[in-house]
């Protein structure tokens, strides 16, 4: 009888034990997702700072471009604005369309200032407007991999709480399926490519 | 024209079907990687166990052969079995003590060079944001890089037992041959041996093949024995065969592990690739640089460590491994390219295939050495336009902000701080930021470039800038202007130490009060000494302070000396009347003076010189902004909270 006991509690023992490992595991996961998706906020955060510093530089060279110059800061003043607000509050929505349209608007000028450069060798060949370039990328491209990890963590965290047997206590601890980050248009997935 | 031109994305468009293969395949891939490692690991403790229990069969047979018994004690056998395994744990114990050296001692050792993050080599720069970009995409803080330059191959090592401490290693020839996304994929390559813990994983099982060492050192040891005591007794015998019989296991066990390990680190070479495939999501990534290798035939790494490092590498270090030697292929660290490159990327396999965006004259420039290209450096020492108008911007954007905050203190810190990071890189511009901010004009170390001081001052015209604000943004600054280069540094200071302000209006005698703030701020030698102030000192001190202080508040000469005055009551008590008059002439290096002797005076000492600026400052019963900043600045350099970053 005394076996019997040792035997059933050695087990509880042990199920807990598992339990205990499967929820702090399935924390971890979700902390890392959490983590993932405010490094895409800091790295927009770093592109809207980076933009003046380009716009400065290139407008040294560029006297008749104002406009096209002018939008570029625009779409970065009204994007940055929008960001701000949404930190305030992340779940306003018609902050977020304010600042999906900033986002294509700044897409759109940066395209155009890129193709306007072209006329400009002077500024192709300076040093100082090179290296923002190679930031600017960067930025894009830490923006775009950003998102990538984020959304390559919800997958890894979807699928521990999927699987059997984590899918018992996830659903016991009330572990929620995670959104991954899409954009709705595909064109918008793409960063800017700026060539020079 | 730079590469850095979003080629990667325009690659992804071109093969977004293929693309859209490896998206499935690469996650496939590493889970079979990570299979077969299991399958890979049970076989080499299968072989250690074996090995270990092969020993111990010996060393029963042997005490028992020696015991003249027909079957053994179970005592002997208990220390037979703690023998071995005592000596095998001993062997694993020493090596590791050798191997565990953590990441920064292999690329050292490696004649390595670490990457500053505040370069200014264009190519560096490129190097250092692929890094973090990868270590965004792999989820793991971004290691400290090294640059082997003397290397002329393409090639990069990972090293550290930890995601903390390992470092990454690229060869110079990698950084020059590569293009950004190869660049990538070599990164994310490296990335994927540390997020898995491949090097960790490397040195168990090299620490477990030394203890097998030890079965055969003993063997040896035992054949030396019986030679130095031979007395004739005709034990000798079984001496030598038990002897060679332990060299060939240890030996057997050692080959055996051996070989298991390469074959281990040729499955985790694979799931590098993989995972590298799983961060840049580009398969002409790492595709291109393994091709290039390929291509290239590269002879292998000229530095004196990198054979034994061999299994860190992208690719073997040792060039081709040569195929005419039997086995070989089964003891090398890394799978042929060609093995790679089919699980990866097989259309660079076909004849004529190549990456996109390979310049035509990429076989031609390989036999040219690798040179500097000082045109690509960017000298900070010759501020050009362009950089100016990027810190006027820069200078305009933190005001806008540290106005819009008001004097929130901690979020206008936080703002700024972030702005500056983005000017760290630029030293000359956090120097044009810091100047600005004192409202000093650039002198001689600046002034060579005209358009520079033009522009600035007309910045400067068009910002008044509150006093309060200027001595918080110039706050901002000093860690941005602590990071810049010994020798630089220096530099600035003594520029700054020979300013000379004749200006004896409030706002001149503020300015002047920055710049010692700016000097005893950066200023190298800020150790404490061990012994307070004389008195002596502590006295003066007191005067230069409270004469800056009555000088700074208020214009009459008349009102001035009231002010002081005022202020100096309060000190009398401890000191004795040195002068009732503020002192006429004012000297910036007699201030930093002040300064330094007022840090190493016990903060209690302090109450009253407190209280007396309170009372200048207060004596018109008017505070203006310029007085509040004065006396902040005189409190921060007097050491009452610390200096700011």
């Amino acid at each position: 009888m005394t076996m019997f006991f040792g035997v059933v509690s050695g087990l509880l023992v042990a199920l807990l034990l598992y339990t205990i490992t499967v929820y702090n595991g399935l924390v971890r996961l979700k902390t890392a997702l959490s983590n993932s998706f405010a490094q895409i906020d800091v790295q927009m955060k770093r592109r809207y700072d980076l933009i003046p510093n380009l716009v400065e530089t290139a407008k040294a060279y560029m006297k008749h471009e104002r406009e096209t110059l002018e939008a570029v800061i625009a779409a970065r003043n009204q994007g940055l604005a929008a960001m701000r607000m949404l930190s305030q509050n992340p779940a306003d929505a018609a902050q977020i369309g304010k600042l999906a349209q900033a986002e294509s608007q700044l897409r759109g000028g940066l395209q155009s200032l890129s193709v306007v450069m072209e006329s400009y060798p002077d500024l192709k060949a300076n040093t100082t407007m090179l290296q923002m370039m190679e930031e600017l990328t960067s930025t894009e491209n830490k923006i775009s991999f950003a998102r990538q990890a984020f959304n390559d963590a919800v997958m890894e965290y979807n699928t521990a709480r999927q699987v059997f047997p984590s899918n018992i206590v996830a659903g016991l601890f009330n572990f929620t399926a995670a959104q991954s980050f899409e954009i709705e248009n595909p064109r918008e997935r793409e960063a800017v490519a700026v060539k020079f | 024209m730079i590469r850095a031109d979003g080629s990667r994305k325009a690659t992804v468009r071109q093969t977004a079907d293929q693309t859209r293969v490896f998206a499935t395949n690469f996650f496939a891939q590493q889970a079979q990687a990570r299979r077969n490692t299991w399958r890979i690991l049970l076989l080499f403790w299968i072989a250690m166990v074996a090995t270990i229990a092969l020993t111990f069969l010996l060393l029963v047979v042997y005490s028992g052969y020696k015991a003249g018994q027909r079957w053994v004690h179970p005592w002997e056998i208990i220390a037979c079995l703690l023998f071995t395994l005592w000596m095998v744990v001993f062997g694993y114990l020493r090596r590791r003590e050798m191997l565990n050296q953590g990441g920064k001692s292999v690329a050292t050792s490696l004649e390595g060079r670490l990457v500053e993050r505040k370069t200014e080599h264009a190519d560096e720069r490129r190097l250092l944001n692929v890094v973090d970009e990868m270590a965004l995409a792999a989820r793991i803080p971004s290691p400290p890089v090294y640059l082997l330059d003397q290397e002329n191959s393409i090639n990069a090592f990972a090293a550290g037992y930890h995601q903390f401490d390992a470092v990454i290693g690229i060869t110079r020839g990698a950084v020059r041959r590569l293009n950004r996304d190869e660049l990538q994929g070599l990164v994310a390559h490296e990335f994927s041996h540390i997020f898995n813990g491949d090097m960790r994983l490397n040195m168990q099982m090299v620490c477990w093949i030394g203890g097998l060492d030890a079965i055969s050192t003993l063997g040896y040891m035992m054949i030396q024995g019986r030679r130095s005591s031979s007395s004739g007794k005709n034990d000798g015998g079984s001496h030598l065969i038990i002897g060679l019989a332990m060299i060939v296991v240890g030996s057997f066990g050692r080959f055996l592990g051996s070989l298991l390990r390469a074959t281990l680190s040729r499955e985790r070479e694979h799931l590098a690739d993989a995972s590298a495939l799983q961060y840049t999501r580009n398969p002409y990534g790492i595709g291109g640089a393994l091709w290039k290798i390929w291509k290239l035939k590269d002879k292998g790494l000229n530095a004196p460590f990198a054979h034994e490092m061999s299994h860190f590498f992208l690719s073997s270090a040792r060039g081709q491994p040569p195929r005419s030697f039997f086995g070989s292929k089964f003891l090398e660290t890394h799978p042929s390219l060609e093995t790679r490159l089919q699980r990866i990327c097989p259309e660079l396999l076909r004849t004529g295939a190549a990456p996109p965006g390979i310049k035509p004259d990429f076989f031609e420039r390989v036999d040219l050495p690798v040179e500097e290209r000082p045109d690509e450096r960017i000298d900070i020492l010759k501020p050009q336009t362009a950089k100016l108008a990027g810190a006027v911007s820069l200078l305009q954007q933190a005001t806008d902000q540290v106005s819009s905050f008001g004097t929130n203190l901690e979020r206008s810190h936080h703002t700024g701080t972030h702005l500056l990071q983005l000017a760290r890189r630029e030293a000359a511009l956090a120097k044009s930021l810091a100047l600005a901010l004192a409202n000093i004009r650039p002198t001689s170390a600046t002034s060579k470039d005209d358009e520079l001081r033009a522009q600035l001052e007309a910045w400067l015209a068009t910002v008044e800038q509150p006093e309060f604000e200027r001595l918080q943004l110039l706050n901002l600054s000093l860690p941005a202007l602590r990071e810049n280069r010994e020798d630089e540094r220096r530099h600035w200071l003594s520029e700054l130490e020979k300013l000379e302000i004749h200006d004896s209006t409030p706002d001149g005698r503020f300015n002047m009060l920055l710049v010692a703030y700016t000097i005893f701020a950066l200023h190298p030698d800020r150790r404490t000494p061990l012994r307070a102030p004389a008195t002596a000192d502590l006295m003066l001190a007191t005067h230069q302070i409270l004469s800056f202080a009555s000088q700074v508040g208020h214009e009459s000469a008349t009102e001035r000396a009231k002010a002081y005055a005022a202020g100096w009551m309060l000190m009398k008590r401890n000191l004795p009347s040195l002068s009732a008059k503020p002192l006429a002439r004012l000297r910036i290096a007699d201030l930093v003076l002040a300064f330094r002797v007022l840090k190493a005076t016990p903060p209690l000492t302090l109450t009253e010189l407190h209280q007396s600026l309170d009372r200048v400052m207060e004596f018109d019963r008017r505070v203006t902004g310029r007085e509040a900043a004065m006396v902040q600045a005189l409190r921060t350099a007097a050491g009452a909270p610390d200096w700011p970053g």
